[in-house]
């Protein structure tokens, strides 16, 4: 017995030292670095003990990326999750069977372009002047209301965080929708008899048995709102003024613009305790209530 | 003690990691001896990193390497470009890991003298101070990479920001002549508006046109000796304190009130240039590195390739700086302080930027050359004027290259916030002195 679990943990000896290899290192390494002053350019580090936190501290746009970050992660869980469950139910209770290929298809259209693609298009969308959102607006009546979106600090973030739910919404909802379609019909018929309204059935029958799914879709939404980049990138570049930066663009802002190498690296141990403790305050919750259940 | 083989897993990860840990830090730099003679005809392999990867410039490039391996048979060129950004990125990478091409890119000033600084670079005093091929080069151009008495780079251009107008527009709105001061520059913006034109086509989705801007009027505005100070980051509790400081914000102000559209901060540079290309705008300010640009090979409707011209940045009345200084800069290509062949790499740059070349780069791509004598190859409109225009002129560094590393960032945020109508000069200022005594503070070098 000895003998042979000595030999499975042989067998998973190399993926073990894989994994330690390409992702407990570079973890373990970073969180080292974090604690360095040190430049690229330069021979030698100095060690700084927790200057690099003091810094992020007493940085105000390490704190602007870290609200950003916090308002990407609660509007991607209210739309990517709370709506798209909503719709995922409504469309599995209204429309069923009929149409289920061609939603699947136009749900996850969104998610099958490019960010650097989508963050484009968004771009022309918010033109100030020739934008289809500027010109819309002109066109109702509303022109007052036309704005210069992403070239605005209390806007410009918020039209990064559109494009994203635009982007995601459809592919969640989707998921979503296969999670209901699991769901045994003899407990929506019981609840039906029990009296239970759809609003009813939806708390009691819909949320507890996809709980699996929004678990997972709550874990990945919210790892993904602290490791936004590519669309901040490519629609707004952090700016203006800063406004739309996030830790992740920040982080590389530091690295490769500001040289500070140990800097990022500090922001990138934030960025991943934020995700642990995220991950895993969400696994515990939900495997309690597993056991509960 | 029990063995499980859960324990024993878990011992060999920490052993792993530790090893991995204690064995990682920075690799000591390579350093090959400063020999620039070549012993021979050329002979050898030589790696080249750029950043001209853009359609219109990487030919000439491969060109000029197909041509000196034609020359020196006994000589393989492994060439490549990339884009602005991810060079950055990757030559950042290639530094920390010590893995340097043998001939690659830099910005001038602060960005060059960064690799100098790291011994990334090697000193080029022997084959360029006082030689007959120092000589060739335009001293402003070579002395933005000489730190400290030493040469570290070549420079193999030149570029000016100016601004391109279009004639016609201007004569429409009885703007006569090109503005001589400052104020008479917001006064013709004034008249272009009134005529129902957007005078000045700016777009600054990515900062560092505000930048630009700013490097102008700030080496207008104060003493050299002081800008200098400041933006190497030794000015200490004391920087950023000179008035000019508030007046160079004040003069982008004026600037966005007078002059610009109202929807800069999303548009691209790109963008608005057409803007100013299909006569919605009369006028950009530009770097002569695109008047290739503004002529109908370059994409330019023939109607405003055939009535465009340019001037400087006018003088301002009162100002503490250089009244002669012009933003620009020159870009230039480093050898490698590691590198094997650093002859080979010195005869190859010689090549690069010898008569034949240079007239090249000013014939082929409308460039302004760092080498004396090659402006005359020009064949592009408003380059021969830019040639005799800049050598009036006092050269000032990218302010994003020029200045440290950690005051760029506020100080492109504050210009932004200046040009939103967010903040004004007074605080932009002090955002700027923030980001200094910050950068002070935590200085990533002792």
């Amino acid at each position: 017995m000895q003998r042979r679990r000595f030999r499975h943990a042989l067998y998973a000896a190399p993926a073990l030292a894989l994994i330690a290899l390409f992702v407990y290192y570079p973890i373990v390494e970073n969180i080292r670095l974090s604690l360095f002053k040190f430049s690229v350019f330069q021979p030698g580090m100095r060690y700084v003990g927790l200057e690099n936190y003091r810094q992020a501290l007493q940085d105000p746009v390490f704190w602007k990326a870290l609200a950003n970050n916090l308002c990407y992660a609660v509007t991607s869980v209210v739309f990517q999750v709370g709506a798209a469950l909503v719709l995922a139910a409504i469309l599995e209770a209204v429309i069923g069977q009929r149409l289920r290929g061609l939603l699947r298809t136009v749900y996850f259209i969104p998610a099958a372009v490019s960010m650097t693609v989508a963050g484009l298009l968004f771009q022309f969308l918010y033109q100030p002047d020739a934008g289809l959102i500027n010109s819309a607006l002109d066109t109702l009546g509303l022109g007052r209301f036309a704005h210069d979106w992403l070239g605005d600090p209390d806007t410009s973030v918020w039209g990064v965080i559109n494009m994203s739910q635009w982007q995601s919404f459809g592919y969640t909802t989707m998921l979503l929708t296969v999670a209901v379609q699991r769901i045994p019909r003899e407990l929506y018929e019981a609840a039906t008899v029990d009296g239970a309204g759809r609003i009813r059935t939806f708390f009691a029958v819909t949320v507890p048995m996809v709980r699996e799914m929004t678990t997972l879709l709550v874990i990945l939404t919210v790892s993904g709102a602290f490791l936004v980049f590519n669309e901040v990138m490519v629609m707004t570049g952090g700016g203006p003024s800063n406004s739309s930066q996030t830790l992740g663009t920040w982080l590389y802002a530091s690295a490769f613009t500001g040289d500070d190498m140990g800097y990022a690296a500090a922001i990138g141990t934030v960025m991943f305790a934020i995700t642990f403790v995220a991950g895993a305050v969400q696994l515990l919750h939900s495997r309690r209530k597993a056991v509960a259940a | 003690m029990r063995r499980t083989p859960a324990a024993v897993a878990g011992t060999l990860l920490v052993a792993l990691l530790t090893l991995l840990v204690s064995g990682c830090g920075q690799a000591p730099v390579r350093v090959t001896p400063n020999d620039f003679a070549l012993d021979g005809p050329p002979r050898g392999h030589l790696t080249i990193l750029e950043k001209w990867a853009d359609p219109e410039y990487a030919p000439y490039f491969r060109s000029a390497v197909r041509a000196y391996e034609r020359r020196n048979p006994g000589v393989t060129i492994d060439l490549q470009a990339v884009g602005d950004q991810p060079y950055k990125d990757r030559i950042a990478v290639l530094a920390a890991s010590r893995e340097m091409p043998d001939i690659y890119f830099a910005w001038p000033g602060r960005y060059a003298r960064k690799f100098a600084d790291g011994k990334l670079a090697a000193d080029l005093s022997e084959p360029l101070k006082d030689t007959a091929w120092g000589r060739t080069f335009e001293p402003g151009a070579l002395n933005a990479f000489t730190f400290d008495g030493r040469p570290y780079g070549v420079p193999l251009d030149m570029d000016a920001k100016v601004f391109a107008y279009n004639k016609e527009i201007f004569a429409a709105a009885g703007v006569e002549r090109k503005p001589r001061t400052f104020p008479e520059l917001l006064a013709a913006c004034d008249r272009i508006a009134a005529a129902g034109h957007t005078p000045l086509a700016f777009g600054n989705q990515y900062g560092w046109p505000a930048g630009h801007l700013l490097t102008q009027f700030n080496a207008m505005e104060v003493p050299p000796a002081v800008l200098a100070r400041d933006y190497d980051g030794d000015g200490g509790e004391g920087a950023f304190t000179h008035p000019g400081y508030q007046r160079a914000f004040e003069d982008l102000a004026q600037l966005k009130k007078h002059c610009m559209g109202p929807s800069g901060t999303s548009m691209s540079h790109e963008s608005a240039q057409n803007r100013l290309l299909y006569g919605k705008a009369a006028m950009q300010y530009l770097e002569t590195l695109e008047f290739s640009y503004l002529s109908t090979k370059g994409g330019a409707p023939e109607k405003f390739a055939k009535n465009w011209d340019f001037f400087t940045m006018p003088a301002i009345p009162g100002a503490a700086g250089s009244a002669r200084a012009v933003a620009g800069g020159a870009d230039g290509l480093l050898v490698a302080n590691s590198s094997p062949n650093k002859a080979l790499a010195v005869d190859f740059l010689k090549f690069l930027t010898g008569p034949e070349q240079a007239r090249k780069v000013v014939r082929d791509l409308g460039w302004l050359s760092a080498v004396k004598g090659a402006a005359d190859a020009a064949r592009l409109k408003g380059l021969p004027e830019a040639q005799r225009t800049l050598a009036s002129k006092d050269m000032a560094l990218w302010l994003d290259t020029r200045a440290d590393d950690k005051i760029v960032n506020p100080y492109l945020s504050a210009a932004e916030a200046v040009l939103g109508g967010r903040t004004t000069a007074a605080q932009a200022v002090r955002q700027v002195r923030e980001g200094a005594r910050q950068a002070h503070r935590f200085r990533v070098r002792d």
